[in-house]
């Protein structure tokens, strides 16, 4: 076999690389060295008709390499030997490394057969030289011919058969035999299902929400204006009530309005001018007007007021004027208190 | 019966099995192969779709996948921590001997199916052994041979989905 194009890949490496191919068939042979004569002898006549002669490139290589320049595999079948390379191209006399390979399957060997030529890019053995070692129905299932020799092939016998089963010719004609569907197709499927529940499950189940960090209240109070009530949010309970405040839209706004003088002032002195708690009830939101009405009437004065109130905006039963003006004092000394320590503190 | 999974679903999915968003078994690489193309009717009726239900549509597995799968296929058969060539020659080859390494179900016509689209699949895998072979150190593109190492260096960097 001229070695001539292998120029990039040593022929050791094409040679164990096809030994490989044959380990891995189970394939096994012998190997040694013929003259031409007696390869010609083993591998009979040649099948193809078309000759390649470089044997003068070929001799050049075996001078300047020191290598073989032929390698055949012979494949040893039932009802012949096939060459790789076909006899056609044993272009020059000398020494040949043949390996003598025997075919117990010959579907195997010849599929092999194309493998080691298409290695070696050498021609791959015709269908003549390919039937030696199986016949033609076994190389069409091993789809070792090309599909248009195979229908060609297996026409007659369709036709026979469709002759033999056409003989009533009143009988209805058979169902179409079921489309057969191959094992990797079905898997194929099951595996698509499979990863399409996988897919499904974890778009339904949805990721554990992040731990929700507390708010900071202050900032919030801050950013609605309602800063003067930050000594008041030290507990939770404020918190929550002053989370109320800030969610009523309209009590915000009337505790950043004048009520907010008022309620300090309260808080700070014990009373009020009348015509700011006037002007400040009017702007109180309607909907707790009738509230603040309630506690109005129920007050005694302006201070009870004062706590009622405050008592109901923050719905803490420690939040009385004494703890508001406490908490109102701490604060000028930037001190943060509840109302609950505010009151405790207002008792001492 | 199979589910109705239409032809797009299963496309999408075998996207995301691609880009690594969901896990997917070895074998839907070398099922991938042998069922590119001309299996694509058989696989709507599995999938309870009619066959003409998207007469101008794109095959059931996108072509990038089919390029992953092959990519795959030829990463879980090389050992990147050895630098002796590897032969590519015989792309079929290759995708069975995955088949046989993974202990993938498959039948005669399924192996004829993989040896059909070998050839397409050669076409990825010349293109690799193009870029990597330099003939001396790494590989010969004469015989599509490359270093394994050097190969599954490239394979594992590159993404076609």
């Amino acid at each position: 076999m001229s070695q001539t194009e292998l120029k990039e890949v040593p022929i050791e490496v094409v040679l164990e690389e096809a030994n490989r191919l044959l380990k891995m068939a189970g394939l096994t042979g012998e190997s040694r060295f013929m003259n031409r004569p007696a390869v010609v002898r083993l591998c009979g006549p040649p099948v193809e008709q078309r000759r390649i002669s470089d044997a003068d490139r070929i001799r050049s290589i075996a001078k300047t390499t020191g290598r073989y320049p032929y390698v055949v595999f012979a494949f040893k079948g039932r009802e012949g030997v096939v060459c790789v390379p076909d006899a056609n191209y044993y272009a020059a006399d000398g020494l040949y490394d043949v390996h003598i390979v025997d075919c117990p399957d010959g579907a195997v060997c010849a599929e092999l057969a194309k493998y080691i030529a298409d290695l070696f890019r050498m021609p791959k053995p015709p269908k003549e030289a390919l039937l030696r070692l199986a016949d033609e129905q076994s190389l069409c299932e091993h789809q070792l011919l090309p599909p248009s020799a195979c229908t060609a092939a297996t026409a007659p016998k369709k036709e026979e058969e469709e002759h033999a089963s056409a003989a009533p010719h009143d009988a209805p004609l058979p169902p179409p035999p079921p489309e057969r569907i191959s094992a990797s197709t079905r898997e194929f499927v099951r595996l698509i299902q499979e990863m399409a529940q996988y897919d499904k499950s974890a778009k339904v189940v949805p990721a554990e929400p992040p731990p929700q960090q507390p708010p900071d209240l202050k900032a919030v109070l801050k950013e609605h204006g309602l800063g003067w009530l930050l000594p008041a949010v030290e507990d939770a309970s404020t918190a929550s009530a002053v989370r109320f405040v800030l969610e009523n839209e309209d009590l915000r706004k009337a505790l950043q309005g004048d009520l907010r003088k008022v309620i300090l002032e309260v808080a700070k002195s014990g009373a009020a001018p009348t015509s700011a708690l006037d002007e400040a009830l009017s702007r109180w939101p309607p909907r707790h007007r009738e509230t603040l009405l309630k506690l109005l009437s129920k007050s005694r004065d302006l201070n009870s007021l004062a706590s009622a109130l405050l008592q109901y905006l923050f719905n803490n039963e420690h939040c009385t004027l004494d703890a508001v003006q406490f908490i109102v004092d701490a604060s000028r000394n930037r001190m943060g208190l509840d109302c609950e320590a505010a009151a405790k503190a207002a008792q001492w | 019966m199979v589910a109705a999974l239409t032809p797009r679903r299963v496309r999408e999915i075998l996207i995301d099995a691609a880009q690594d968003k969901i896990p997917a078994p070895p074998c839907l690489w070398f099922y991938i192969v042998t069922n590119m193309g001309k299996n694509t009717k058989k696989l709507k009726k599995l999938l309870g779709q009619p066959e003409n239900e998207e007469p101008n549509s794109e095959a059931v597995i996108p072509q990038c996948v089919v390029a992953e799968a092959i990519k795959r296929i030829v990463l879980g058969l090389i050992n990147g921590n050895r630098s002796n060539w590897i032969s590519l020659d015989n792309v079929k080859l290759l995708v069975m001997r995955y088949a046989e390494k993974y202990r993938c179900s498959y039948e005669e016509i399924d192996e004829k199916a993989a040896a059909e689209h070998a050839r397409i699949l050669a076409a990825y895998v010349r293109e690799w052994v193009r870029l990597l072979a330099d003939g001396h150190r790494t590989g010969s593109s004469g015989h599509m041979t490359v270093a394994q190492d050097v190969l599954h260096s490239y394979l594992s960097r590159t993404r076609y989905c």
